[in-house]
């Protein structure tokens, strides 16, 4: 790691590893609970995975505009959880009606 | 374009603790699948990453970069906390539908038995050995059956179920509807008698009922009274 001018660490792939392995059990638990306006909370996890690839890649491949895709993501992230958590407190914290 | 990063990274602190904040703040439903522990595990993932945008920040902006090192091992920590957060809802709303078919279960089951209770024939059920392990409240009064709240069955009674020929079989014990146990699909007439010689004669319809392992465990048995003498 490192050669070349290729800048890549390890916490960062460790990050991205986890990620990815975990998404499929994070959207089967996601999508079989009754969360009200799920999607948002889906979203929220898929462009956090844009964010950890953009970090590594920036280590290879411009830089300074994958550094801002990577914090950009963060941003739009942070927004779509928010999102998620209106629409929780505004539905009751569940889809179906008591 | 590094110049909107700090930016970006303020922004994204603050909407993070907002997201944690109203999360925390929520009241759902009781039925609701978010519950205490969801929000607890959501907000610390969020209360990640508002450190992380603030480090970000700091960092991006020349002020400090003394939390760098630390925000490494905080990302990590962010996909097991929302993903347990998210199996916690998982689970709360599995248990909250095994709840619902419980009550469900539960009323249909007081909804038969007070029907059973308000039909105007006696109603028993009977096990495998003439026992009876139910009553309505027509068949309690008929025959004289209490429940005997520490055992949760029947105080024993004392009249004894008589066989064709109009005595006891050999072997019955008082109070067991012994020829019934094991009968499939009957109609016939059952007498029983008290120990002060008073009989009564039972019009039984009866259907049996199968065991676990597929035998006959018993059975059902509905009555009127046709006749009262000594």
């Amino acid at each position: 790691m490192g050669e070349g001018g290729a800048e890549v660490q390890p916490n960062e792939v460790v990050n991205l590893a986890i990620s990815v392995l975990l998404a499929p059990m994070f959207y089967l638990a996601v999508t079989r609970a009754d969360l009200p306006d799920r999607s948002w909370l889906l979203a929220g996890y898929a462009v956090l995975l844009v964010a950890f690839v953009a970090t590594i890649a920036e280590g290879f491949l411009l830089p300074e505009s994958l550094n801002f895709v990577e914090h950009l993501c963060y941003t739009v992230a942070a927004g779509l959880f928010l999102r998620f958590v209106i629409g929780v407190r505004r539905m009751g914290g569940g889809r179906a009606s008591a | 374009m590094n110049a909107l990063v700090p930016m970006a990274d303020a922004v994204s602190a603050v909407l993070f603790l907002a997201a944690a904040a109203l999360v925390i703040m929520a009241r759902p439903r009781k039925d609701a699948a978010i519950d205490r522990w969801f929000r607890m595990f959501f907000a610390a993932a969020m209360g990640l990453y508002v450190i992380v945008g603030v480090s970000n920040a700091l960092e991006h902006l020349g002020i400090s970069d003394a939390f760098d090192v630390y925000e490494d091992y905080i990302e990590i920590l962010f996909v097991p906390l929302i993903l347990y957060a998210a199996h916690q809802a998982y689970m709360r709303t599995g248990l909250n539908e095994r709840l619902r078919s419980y009550w469900a279960l539960s009323s249909q089951y007081d909804l038969t038995l007070h029907v059973i209770d308000t039909v105007p024939c006696g109603v028993v059920i009977v096990d495998d050995t003439g026992r009876v392990t139910f009553a309505n409240a027509r068949a309690r009064d008929q025959l004289e059956l209490s429940e005997d709240p520490v055992t949760g069955g029947f105080r024993p009674v004392d009249w004894i179920a008589l066989g064709a020929d109009g005595e006891p079989e050999p072997g019955v014990e008082p109070g067991r509807l012994s020829a019934f146990a094991g009968l499939t699909d009957a109609e016939v007439e059952q007498r029983v008698r008290w120990p002060d010689g008073r009989t009564v004669t039972l019009s039984v319809s009866s259907t049996s009922m199968a065991s676990r392992s597929g035998g006959i465990g018993g059975s059902i048995v509905a009555f009127e009274v046709v006749a009262v003498g000594r």
